[in-house]
């Protein structure tokens, strides 16, 4: 079974990837820091649909409600917590 | 009254060079130069501190974004102390690099593999949108397709709004991004030599007495051909009337100068500009030679 | 807008209802909206939606010149709105001939096909030279014989907008005699998939400004306007136009409207006119919960404390992207015309106060249309008329 340090690792390449963080390396994203908001990451809510699809393709939880949706990308340690209780593939 | 190309900036496979500046060729660090350069832009290769934003964007929108942070910077450093209000691109192509990398997966996969912030890329206009967002321009703007100088068309269109008033400074010029698979599609041959590039320009109004030296845009025409048209398209594809027009501004000189472009849909674009650097130095250096004469 | 006045000669429309501006007035009038379930996207995985689209029925007419005959869609479309235009212009074909007539075309993804067709076999079908709006343009002007300026615009939904002001401005300061709009978009799986991906529609038809909104209908459609310069006191008239960009978010409008109120404003300088001179609103309405809002916001912003009547017609007919602008402007026209403002339809209720959507007279004889679109881009139209008109 996947530790969450390693579910974190693998949410902080993928998001680097989808949204294009040149500079970035996982290392480089603390995974208690706010991903949507000015004082986070800052992420809007398009970007916000590609995690939801990432969720989708990489571990098969299916996030349908938007409310649902904001709470559990709050933040990478959050998404990974989530994905370790929820986690289809 | 005169409208006036107070700062410039062209992105092409040879590198950025600025109008007021030297080319600085590809650093294989900040782009690949290898295959189709236009995939592989950073935001170092135009930014000291790149834009958050900019990893996001598809290659049309960081081509745009790239080159309109030049011409402004370029615009700002020659001396200039207005800043545009809008922006008027001219693309042929469009997107259409990014409409095929965003409905390729989709067939092959199925509807699930759509990628929303993809498509949002998938319209020239939100190219314009991030510059607008970048820069805060509020003005007005648009994109517009008309044949393969389309550019040299916007430049048209920005000198007819800086003259009724409608802008006092705008961008304008044109992007055409483009891979092999855009060449497969537009010309049957993924090898077809049609080249991506950039090129903007900051114009402005200046009322008189008008900064004397500058190019001056004195008019321009966009029209079209009914019985032009022909199926065998140019192989050779690119903004060819901002090539001609970036090596005029370079070659400097006194007099009137004209760009025509037809292209063999029947689209023709003219521009008339005058120019005069014999009295204040070359193009490059007129700015420069007139501060230090206030200093 | 300098003189001489700009015209609005004739229009044509070709809708969910069918060809024909009067039977987009009719069903709207009637209260039938014309979105409907659709399955056609079956072969690409998509679900059942709801969308405007043009009715089986109209493929059996001729378009002008037989455009469209070999199923260039959006071709067709425009062929059937230029007819019309032609038409209610007393106008001939001869008559939209030559370099002193301009064309100008308000299309998002234009002939889409040929995009979608190299995606499913990677390879280019014949001798694809049908690809960019640039070439769609250039079928149309060639088939009018059109040699003044011909240009595509790309400003996403608020495309028909800023065609008709680029056609406007080009009239005012002489560039052309006459001048034709034409906005056209069809339904794709393209365009469809992507909304799909942004989560902007809605499984049921669409309710603009309605406080339960949840999306939009993409929808397909065309219509064309045909312009010109006259110094006869008639109309009705493009009174005067203005863009702005919000520059806030390319897919979200700018919550607080500064953007669009900015271009309203623009629009209403340009037309040497006030906001309590204006008889009604046109308003964009798209049924998504961020664009309404910000456009009520706008509303507000220039209108306050009396707002005028509103009319969306996305509810009736689906968003119909690049031509939704110039549907909407051919609305106006006949607005004017009756003296009447329509419902809007799948309005049920709202929670700021002021606005009114339902039908009422028209008491003023001015009307503001205005679109905005990806991009942050926001374009409005002043569309008027003088006593002396309808004859």
């Amino acid at each position: 079974m996947e530790a969450l340090q390693d579910i974190e690792h693998r949410l902080k390449a993928l998001l680097i990837e989808a949204l294009g963080f040149e500079d970035l390396t996982p290392d480089d994203i603390d995974a208690e820091t706010p991903l949507f908001g000015e004082d986070g990451l800052g992420l809007d809510s398009v970007d916000a649909l590609e995690l939801v699809m990432i969720l989708d393709k990489h571990f098969g939880i299916v996030i349908e409600d938007p409310e649902m949706g904001k709470e559990i990308l709050a933040s990478i340690r959050v998404m990974a917590e989530y994905v370790l209780n929820h986690r289809k593939k | 009254m005169a409208i006036v190309i107070t700062g410039g900036a062209k992105v092409d496979k040879a590198g950025v060079e600025t109008l007021h500046g030297a080319l600085i060729p590809w650093d294989s660090k900040v782009a690949s130069s290898s295959g189709s350069w236009v995939s592989g832009l950073k935001g170092r290769t135009f930014f000291d501190t790149p834009p958050a934003r900019f990893g996001r964007m598809d290659a049309f929108s960081k081509l745009t974004v790239g080159c309109a942070h030049l011409a402004l910077k370029d615009a700002a450093a020659a001396g200039s102390e207005s800043f545009p209000e809008g922006i008027v691109l001219g693309s042929l192509m469009g997107c259409l690099m990014t409409d095929i990398q965003y409905y390729a997966p989709v067939c092959d996969k199925g509807p699930e593999h759509a990628g929303p912030l993809l498509f949002s890329y998938t319209l020239p206009n939100v190219a314009v949108g991030e510059v607008c967002r970048e820069f805060r321009l509020f003005g007005p703007n648009t994109v517009i397709s008309c044949g393969e100088d389309s550019a040299l068309a916007a430049l048209v269109v920005a000198h007819g709004w800086l003259s009724s008033g409608r802008a006092s400074a705008l961008l304008a010029g044109g992007v055409e991004a483009v891979d092999s698979r855009v060449a497969e599609l537009c010309r049957g041959d993924s090898n077809a030599d049609i080249r991506s590039s950039a090129f903007l320009f900051q114009l402005e109004r200046q009322d008189e007495p008008w900064q004397p030296g500058l190019p001056t845009i004195l008019g321009g025409e966009s029209e079209f051909s009914p019985s032009g048209f022909s199926i065998e398209r140019s192989v050779d594809l690119g903004n060819t009337g901002m090539e001609r027009m970036w090596h005029m501004l370079n070659m400097g000189g006194r007099g009137f100068r004209a760009i025509d472009v037809r292209d063999k849909e029947g689209y023709s674009s003219s521009l008339k500009v005058f120019i005069d650097t014999e009295k204040h130095g070359s193009t490059t250096r007129h700015r420069t030679q007139i501060k230090s004469a206030a200093d | 807008m300098k003189s001489p006045a700009v015209r609005i000669r004739g229009s044509g429309a070709v809708t969910p209802y069918g060809a024909g501006v009067q039977s987009l007035w009719q069903g709207i009038e009637e209260g039938r909206p014309a979105v409907s379930p659709f399955s056609g996207f079956e072969n690409e995985g998509l679900p059942q939606l709801v969308v405007g689209k043009v009715p089986d029925a109209v493929d059996r007419l001729q378009a002008f010149n037989g455009l469209g005959r070999d199923g260039n869609r959006a071709a067709f479309l425009a062929g059937i709105a230029i007819e019309e235009a032609l038409r209610t212009a007393n106008l001939s074909p001869g008559d939209l001939e030559g370099p002193g007539v301009a064309l100008f075309l308000s299309t998002t993804k234009g002939p889409i096909s040929a995009v979608e067709r190299f995606c499913l076999h990677r390879k280019r079908s014949g001798d694809e030279c049908m690809v960019t709006p640039s070439d769609l343009a250039g079928l149309l002007a060639r088939t009018l014989n059109i040699s003044g300026t011909v240009q595509a615009v790309s400003s996403a939904c608020a495309s028909g907008a800023v065609a008709i002001a680029l056609a406007a401005d080009h009239l005012s300061s002489g560039r052309c005699d006459r001048a034709l709009v034409v906005g056209v978009d069809i339904l794709s799986a393209f365009i469809v998939t992507g909304f799909l991906a942004l989560k902007a529609l809605s499984s049921k038809p669409a309710r603009p400004f309605d406080v339960d909104r949840d999306g939009l209908n993409p929808g397909e459609a065309s219509a064309a306007i045909i312009l010109d310069v006259t110094d006869e006191n008639s109309g009705p008239f493009v009174k005067g136009w203005g863009l702005s960009n919000d520059a806030h978010h390319i897919t979200g409008p700018d919550r607080h409207g500064s953007g669009l109120a900015h271009a309203i404003r623009a629009a209403l300088n340009d037309a040497d006119t006030t906001p309590d001179r204006i008889g009604a609103l046109v308003a964009h309405g798209t049924g998504t919960v961020f664009n309404d809002a910000m456009e009520m916001r706008a509303i507000e912003a220039v209108f306050s404390p009396t707002i005028p009547p509103v009319c969306g017609i996305k509810g009736a007919v689906g968003h119909s992207f690049g031509a939704a602008g110039l549907v909407e402007a051919a609305l106006a026209v006949e607005m004017l015309r009756r003296r009447k403002v329509p419902n809007t339809l799948g309005h049920g209720r709202c929670e700021e106060e002021g606005f009114r959507f339902r039908g009422a007279p028209l008491e003023q004889d001015r009307i503001l249309s205005s679109n905005s679109g990806f991009g942050g881009v926001n374009a409005a139209v002043v569309i008027g008329k003088d006593d002396s008109w309808p004859l």
